[in-house]
């Protein structure tokens, strides 16, 4: 008896150190407070976020707080629900960095998308798409508050019935006429604001 | 307690840490992660491929919402419900949202007792993750319904952009097919729970024949949490945005 009580101290002691640095060996045992602590945080955290839309923010400020929060908010996950703040640092390497990656593959998406947004506005006859096939139904709704004056000049051939069907597919790939373009550059004034902000959320990611 | 790390219980704690670490970890001539066992590495790994999945949808999203010139609808009316005749933008997604973290709350206070071997306190939180799983996709369902009834397809929508259409059932159908799944998983192993199987030792998986071990709650709650991470993206990315 003795001899058995003798060899399992030890052992004993090993495990309690080792139960004072939590849970690397003995599966994640954490207090229970602190998941309940994150799960407020979270709550708070989503409140604001949706508050930024409520108070309908915009701008910088407006993608600035949407992205702190989100992010914050993926913190807590990964570090408190998910563990990896008690995980050794290999597997958080591991987990953590390959993701990375996906930041070139936005970062090249980004300029893509850019370059083809511009390449769009340089050669093609505008919006005619969506305006030729939606003015029927929502016309007023739809074009009167995004604050460009080019759909109003481009509306009437739009309202014509024989027109819609024809333009349902190629009007993205049709090559613009003479007359649309010089027209076009007159239109593009009015939509560079837009254009502005869609930069500035590009550079967000 | 035992199983969690069998081979390296007591030399874990004399393991170099930080940055030296990693390299004495990775050069160990052994396996990687000390600290997690098998099935936790696969299902991290498993995440991490999911991650780019899911990037993959998100940074294509970036991609036409960036080059197209139509202007791109706005979330904050489209997803606006009535109340009392009243308009408030986005509420449904706030909603879920909130839904979703509850869900993820509970989940980690079932890991939280399966190690404490509270097996019944456990299973019930897993059954309350999954009815809360369940809620979501309920949500979701609605909310499809809804647009589709207002005309937005994968091709064109009465809003505006035509992608729109597209980037919203892709991505949150598949988000929406993840938190499905999860609640089948977690049904699953609440019920496994619930009997005791990791309790006895001759109660043996069904496929792998092992004994199963209260870590695969955890392992579990790992994609549940996933799930709900992504969802952090989705909001601020796609309906916030």
């Amino acid at each position: 008896m003795t001899v058995t009580t003798e060899t399992v101290t030890p052992r004993a002691a090993t495990s309690a150190t080792e139960e004072a640095k939590p849970a690397e060996a003995h599966g994640q045992q954490h207090p229970i407070v602190i998941y309940l602590v994150v799960w407020a945080l979270l709550f708070v955290l989503s409140t604001f976020s949706y508050l930024v839309d409520y108070f309908d923010v915009h701008g910088l400020a407006r993608w600035s707080l949407i992205i702190l929060f989100m992010l914050l908010k993926a913190a807590f996950i990964v570090a408190i629900f998910m563990h990896m703040a008690w995980e050794r640092l290999a597997l958080v390497v591991a987990i953590l960095l390959p993701p990375m990656a996906l930041m070139v593959l936005m970062g090249m998406m980004a300029f893509e998308g850019d370059y083809t947004n511009s390449d769009r506005y340089a050669h093609f006859a505008l919006g005619t798409e969506t305006q030729i096939r939606e003015a029927p139904a929502t016309q007023a709704p739809q074009v009167a508050p995004r604050g460009a004056e080019a759909p109003v000049a481009e509306k009437p051939p739009a309202s014509a019935a024989p027109q819609a069907p024809k333009a349902e597919a190629p009007a993205e790939r049709a090559p613009a006429a003479a007359k649309p373009v010089a027209h076009r550059h007159a239109a593009q004034k009015p939509t560079s604001g837009h254009r502005m902000r869609k930069h500035g959320r590009s550079g967000s990611g | 307690m035992s199983g969690v790390t069998p081979s390296t219980t007591g030399a874990l704690a004399l393991r170099p840490k930080g940055v030296r670490g990693v390299f004495a970890d990775w050069g160990s001539d052994q396996r990687s992660f000390k600290s997690a066992s098998w099935g936790k590495a696969m299902m991290w790994i498993f995440l991490v491929s999911d991650t780019f999945v899911f990037s993959c949808f998100l940074i294509s999203y970036m991609t036409v919402r960036l080059s197209t010139t139509v202007e791109w609808p706005h979330p904050s009316e489209i997803f606006a419900l009535e109340f009392n005749g009243k308009k408030i933008p986005l509420i449904l997604i706030a909603i879920m949202t909130f839904d979703l973290i509850t869900s993820s709350g509970t989940m980690a206070m079932a890991v939280n007792y399966g190690y404490a071997r509270k097996r019944r306190a456990a299973a019930l939180l897993m059954l309350a993750t999954a009815f809360f799983g369940a809620v979501f996709v309920g949500m979701q369902a609605f909310e499809w319904t809804k647009l589709i009834h207002e005309g937005v397809r994968p091709w064109t929508n009465p809003f505006g952009a035509a992608q729109f259409g597209s980037c919203f059932f892709m991505i949150t159908g598949f988000h929406g097919f993840h938190v499905s799944m999860g609640v089948l998983f977690l049904l699953f192993i609440a019920r496994n729970v619930w009997r005791g199987d990791y309790d006895y030792p001759e109660k043996r998986g069904f496929f792998t024949g092992r004994k199963g071990r209260y870590e695969i709650i955890e392992i579990m709650g790992l994609y549940w949490h996933f799930v709900d991470l992504v969802w952090v993206f989705i909001f601020a990315l796609f309906y916030l945005w």
